[in-house]
């Protein structure tokens, strides 16, 4: 009788997953390199696009997840050498660079759409094969779903170990924490810079090939997740690391079970899913700008940039 | 005069009056008073909803004919019916949809200004209202009693008791550019004037600025009210010439269009921000008509898509090489200067 | 002659430091005052306490019997104090004229309603114009009306800052290092002119200096900052003669 409730369940814990995978990149960039990276989404999307074409090599999932992480990683860093370097470089703005992520974003989505339109390719599954490996009541598991927690964790784990016990680590946090401080300090904040890049494009990309894996591809998966990726990081406090876990999760939760339960108790449409995530936004930033921080740990892979005064 | 040169270059034209309004409406949020308004989108759509509400609902009563089903065929044959016959009941709707649309975008901005007040990182309130556009989208065109959902809804010209075809989009291209132009001459008159230094001074250092004496929070709110009445004009302009309400007419690149005409235009210039219209039009409608005619012999749709990476690269381009736009701001214009020059 | 601005035990923290930490002062109407320390005493932090662009975490702050601590920057300048910063900050996208055209109160044309009728500012318009060409020239920018604040030399945007301040009408300027950047011999020249304008519109000043030999001719009365805290308050020979002060400041 309550099938749905567990099929809503893994759902929300499968996606959770992948949204906690979105925003780890998506803070990244936001902290060390202080740039709100519309082009994320774009990001995801390749990676979802390499799982499809490397599938056609072979239907080994960790090759798929390997491939989609070093493509994206180097689509990444090439959008911050391109466009967002040179542009800091001269001073930028923050509006200035939010609109060259934008401009980034669209261009990139539209040749992918210029590519898969007449190709065949709008929407389309990797070629790996979906196993059924078990049944919970009338769920039925499949072998691909057993991928995604698990990179996910272990991707997770990894990066913390990278921020919290090494050295590159610590510079992120420095650079983070305070450029200028950084530079003088001896830093090389390029290097730095470059590495976040590598590392939220790579996550971007590995969370974009798990969707693909689970679900699909097509030119606007990433954008059609940017909302609740933003969401998710809105709801973190921007830049902690345990609070944009907990908000990919809690986005992931509320866009399938709750909306489940809205629609099974309350007769809500399924077309008002994308309201959700922005109500999410919308209530953190009426009631708690900070987000989630502090209310389960004081440790935050960078600390919020320094405030303005206020006016 | 041959046909498709002559509907080409109405549509060329009505497209460049609507965009003109919307780019300097952002130009006077952004360009002079410093407010990233990434959410532009909403209120040209809240001025389409409201023309499509007003015809639907609103056009049969003020010719005094009981009103049938708006989203019905009838509903719309009823609506064409009237404005064949009745110019005063067509003009009249038109004209309070205009005030109505001003009315409600307006207020709708005013509402936006409020957590801009809260928010400390910059780009966050570029994020909210980015996303409160999509949502505006997403919930009308969910929620049919508005403008029937993702159907849309149908509203006749408000010129068609013309007749003709042709004369009919003619006579509304003419009222869409008196229009535009009237905004042109009230901006530029609303920012040469120590109105449009406040707002400059907001842009430059908020810090300096209240410390001077002036209260942000307030001149926030004006400014967003005022850039949003007149996208809700465009969205009404916008909404009679296409004839049709479709909320999937508002996703976020709109607002990206009208970004791009402002800064490659040149911000916090007026007439920069025409040429940034106008080259916007040229390359939005040349790329529309290109594929159509490239389509009907043999080529592929997707050429559309090009539009929209010729003006992404052309916004990265202005970024990079040319932040100041094609032409330069220039110095509040007010009598003070012809004072100080004298002596 | 009365007292014009009074502070009462003001602290103000950030995070752990106590920038300003229980500053108590007050100065009579018409005087000039002058506020010294070492780097980092907390001078720029107490001024941006009183304007209003800082909040104070304890204490009360009363300007012409007014208690401000609690209100908006905005409403703190209504009243006539007025503050200039050390690093100037100048609307740098726009000109000389129109940077000293922003501070003056009840700008007809500053309301949106009225701005596009120009005729119904005109009038104020030109008599504030005639009143920022005789500041240009005193200040020594006439000529330089038409240009890019942002295109002015450091010393120059120091003297636009203070003119600034100066367009603002007020009752009491709060100036931070007004000659800091700017040439020793104009140092001088800066604070005759601040005394004569002093004398004209019936200001009060106070002042925050770093060059002690040129403060110390200007100014009536003194006050030290040091850790946050006053150190010692006097006439200047006084200070010049206090030991302690001579040990953490001048003495170095
Ligand atoms: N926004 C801030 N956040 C944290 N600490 C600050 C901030 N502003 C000032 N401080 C600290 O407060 C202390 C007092 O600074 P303040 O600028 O008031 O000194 P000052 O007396 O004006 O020095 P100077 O003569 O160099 O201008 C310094 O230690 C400074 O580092
Ligand atoms: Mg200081």
């Amino acid at each position: 009788m309550f099938d749905w409730l567990l099929g809503s369940v893994l759902r929300s814990i499968l996606i959770g997953s992948i949204y906690t995978l979105m925003a780890l990149g998506l803070t990244l960039t936001l902290g060390v390199v202080r740039l709100p990276n519309f082009a994320h989404a774009e990001l995801i999307t390749i990676g979802a696009y390499v799982a499809v074409l490397s599938s056609l090599i072979s239907s080994d999932i960790s090759f798929a997840l390997i491939l989609a992480f070093v493509i994206t990683a180097l689509v990444a860093f090439s959008c911050h050498r391109v466009v967002y370097r040179p542009l800091s470089n001269r001073g930028a703005t923050m509006y200035t660079l939010v609109l060259a992520s934008f401009a980034l974003g669209l261009v990139l989505r539209y040749i992918i759409l210029l590519w898969a339109s007449p190709t065949g390719y709008l929407q389309v599954r990797p070629l790996i094969p979906q196993q059924v490996v078990g049944l919970i009541g009338t769920t039925v598991i499949l072998n691909v779903f057993l991928w995604s927690l698990p990179t996910a964790f272990i991707l997770v784990l990894l990066l913390h170990l990278l921020l919290s016990r090494t050295k590159i680590g610590k510079m992120m946090r420095s650079v983070a924490n305070n450029i200028t401080l950084a530079q003088i300090t001896g830093i090389n904040v390029g290097k730095i810079q470059d590495i976040s890049w590598l590392l939220a494009g790579g996550l971007a990309g590995v969370a974009g090939a798990l969707w693909a894996i689970l679900y699909y591809a097509s030119p606007y998966v990433g954008w059609f997740a940017l909302l609740s990726v933003f969401a998710a990081v809105v709801l973190g406090g921007l830049t902690s690391f345990s609070g944009t876990i907990a908000g990919g999760f809690i986005v992931g939760l509320s866009e399938n079970l709750v909306m489940d339960v809205l629609n099974r108790s309350f007769g809500v449409e399924f077309t008002y899913k994308p309201v959700i995530p922005f109500a999410i936004i919308i209530l953190v930033l009426l009631v708690r700008p900070k987000g989630l921080v502090g209310l389960l740990s004081k440790t935050r892979i960078v600390s919020r940039v320094p405030s303005r005064v206020e006016v | 005069m041959p046909d498709p040169i002559f509907s080409a270059a109405v549509s060329f034209l009505s497209y460049f009056g609507i965009f003109s309004i919307l780019s300097l409406s952002l130009n006077l949020e952004y360009g002079f008073g410093g407010q990233p308004n990434f959410g532009k989108v909403a209120f040209y759509a809240t001025g389409a909803f409201v023309a499509g509400v007003v015809a639907s609902r609103l056009m049969p009563l003020i010719a005094g004919i009981a009103p049938l089903d708006p989203f019905s065929p009838e509903g719309t044959m009823q609506r064409v019916a009237i404005t064949q016959s009745n110019p005063y009941a067509a003009l009249l709707t038109f004209l309070i949809a205009l005030l109505l649309a001003a009315l409600i975008s307006g207020a709708f901005g005013y509402l936006v200004s409020y957590p801009a007040i809260r928010i400390r990182e910059e780009w966050f309130l570029a994020m909210v209202l980015l996303v409160t556009g999509e949502i505006l989208r997403v919930v009308v065109r969910s929620y049919p009693p508005i403008v029937n959902g993702y159907n849309g809804v149908l509203i006749p010209n408000p010129f068609r008791w013309l007749g003709d075809a042709d004369q009919v989009s003619l006579a509304y291209m003419v009222l869409i550019l008196v229009i535009a132009l009237g905004v042109y001459i009230y901006i530029n008159k609303l920012v040469n004037s120590p109105f449009g230094r406040l707002l400059k001074s907001m842009r430059d250092d908020q810090i300096a600025a209240t410390s001077l004496g002036k209260d942000l929070v307030k001149v926030r709110g004006q400014v967003l009210i005022l850039g949003s009445a007149l996208a809700g004009l465009a969205g009404v302009l916008y909404a009679y010439y296409s004839g049709y309400v479709n909320p999937d007419d508002f996703i976020p690149i709109r607002t990206f269009d009208v970004w791009v005409m402002v800064v490659l235009g040149g911000i916090a210039n007026n007439r920069g921000v025409l040429l940034g219209a106008a080259i916007m039009t040229a390359i939005d409608r040349g790329t529309q008509i290109l594929a159509i005619q490239l389509q009907t012999f043999g080529g592929i749709a997707e050429l559309n898509y090009l539009r929209y990476i010729i003006v992404g690269i052309l916004m990265l381009a202005i970024l990079m090489f040319r932040q100041k736009g094609i032409l330069p701001e220039k110095p509040v214009k007010t009598p003070a200067y012809e004072v100080v020059k004298v002596e | 002659m009365s007292e014009i601005l009074k502070l009462e035990g003001v602290v103000k923290c950030y995070e752990s430091l106590r920038a300003v930490d229980g500053v108590t002062l007050s100065i009579k109407e018409g005087t000039v005052t002058g506020l010294i320390g070492p780097n980092g005493s907390g001078k720029s932090t107490l001024f941006n306490v009183i304007s209003g662009l800082d909040r104070a975490d304890e204490g009360k702050i009363w300007f012409r019997g007014i208690r401000i601590d609690n209100l908006p920057p905005h409403k703190i300048f209504s009243l006539g104090l007025v503050k200039s910063f050390q690093d100037p900050r100048l609307f740098l996208g726009m000109t000389v004229l129109d940077n000293l055209l922003v501070p003056p109160k009840g700008q007809i044309g500053e309301n949106p309603l009225n701005a596009p009728i120009h005729s119904r500012w005109r009038a104020q318009e030109i008599s504030l114009a005639k009143k920022s060409s005789d500041l240009l020239s005193r200040l020594l920018l006439k000529g330089l009306h038409k240009t890019l604040s942002a295109e002015i030399s450091g010393g120059q945007m120091k003297l636009l800052e203070m003119g600034r301040t100066l367009m603002a009408d007020p009752k009491m300027l709060l100036l931070d290092e007004p000659t800091a950047g700017v040439a020793p011999k104009l140092a001088r020249d800066i604070f005759e002119r601040l005394l004569a304008l002093r004398e004209e519109f019936n200001l009060t000043l106070f002042i925050i200096e770093h060059r002690l030999e040129v403060l110390f001719d200007y100014v009536e009365y003194v006050y030290v900052m040091h850790r946050g805290k006053v150190l010692a308050e006097g006439k200047p020979e006084e200070i010049l003669e206090n030991k302690v002060v001579a040990e953490v400041y001048l003495g170095g």
